[in-house]
């Protein structure tokens, strides 16, 4: 881990820094889905 | 020697007159492998001390492993933040010092309102999540 805070969804997707709560919706929805892929 | 001030207590109890309903604080540590954890556990009793809706459980971490499994205790210190009747789920792990000691209020208030202040649009998206997820945030204790 490089820098903070840092947000792990779900053990595969990942960001750093504050955000917007959409972009949080957004990332644990595609950690919810069946595809979800690693987001750096 | 208290690890709470009288100063930060007095502006404490004026944050914990908000509380809505009782707030169960559970807490674990482990004083011969992590001294430092039980800083903690002395922190969040000393908390607990400051209003009677909040209530503190003190577990050892090698001992009372019914209850770390039961509240998916992973490492230590380690504190679990919880409704009377629902846990939500709200594990803090490590010191709750600098902006993090801010972080735990705020998450002790949040329980207590039963409320994360999400909005209506995040709620109807979280519904709809197909399976759980788990959220992990990594701070610096500054």
């Amino acid at each position: 881990m490089s820098s903070v805070p840092k947000t792990v969804v779900g053990e595969t997707v990942e960001f750093v820094g504050a955000g917007p709560e959409s972009m949080l919706l957004k990332h644990v929805q595609q950690a919810a889905a069946p595809d979800g892929s690693l987001i750096v | 020697m208290a690890l709470v001030t009288e100063e930060v207590a007095a502006q404490l109890k004026g944050e914990f007159a908000q509380l809505a309903n009782p707030v169960r604080l559970a807490v674990f540590s482990q004083a011969l492998a992590d001294p430092e954890s039980e800083q903690v556990r002395r922190l969040v009793e000393e908390l607990a001390a400051l209003d009677p809706r909040l209530s503190v459980e003190s577990y050892n971490f090698v001992l009372d492993k019914e209850k770390v499994e039961a509240l998916g205790i992973t490492r230590i210190p380690a504190i679990a933040i919880m409704g009377a009747e629902k846990d939500y789920g709200i594990r803090m792990y490590g010191l709750p010092s600098g902006y993090e000691f801010g972080t735990l209020v705020e998450a002790i208030l949040d329980v207590s309102r039963a409320d994360s202040g999400l909005s209506e649009e995040t709620r109807a998206g979280l519904k709809e999540l197909a399976r759980p997820v788990h959220l992990q945030v990594f701070s610096t204790p500054t």
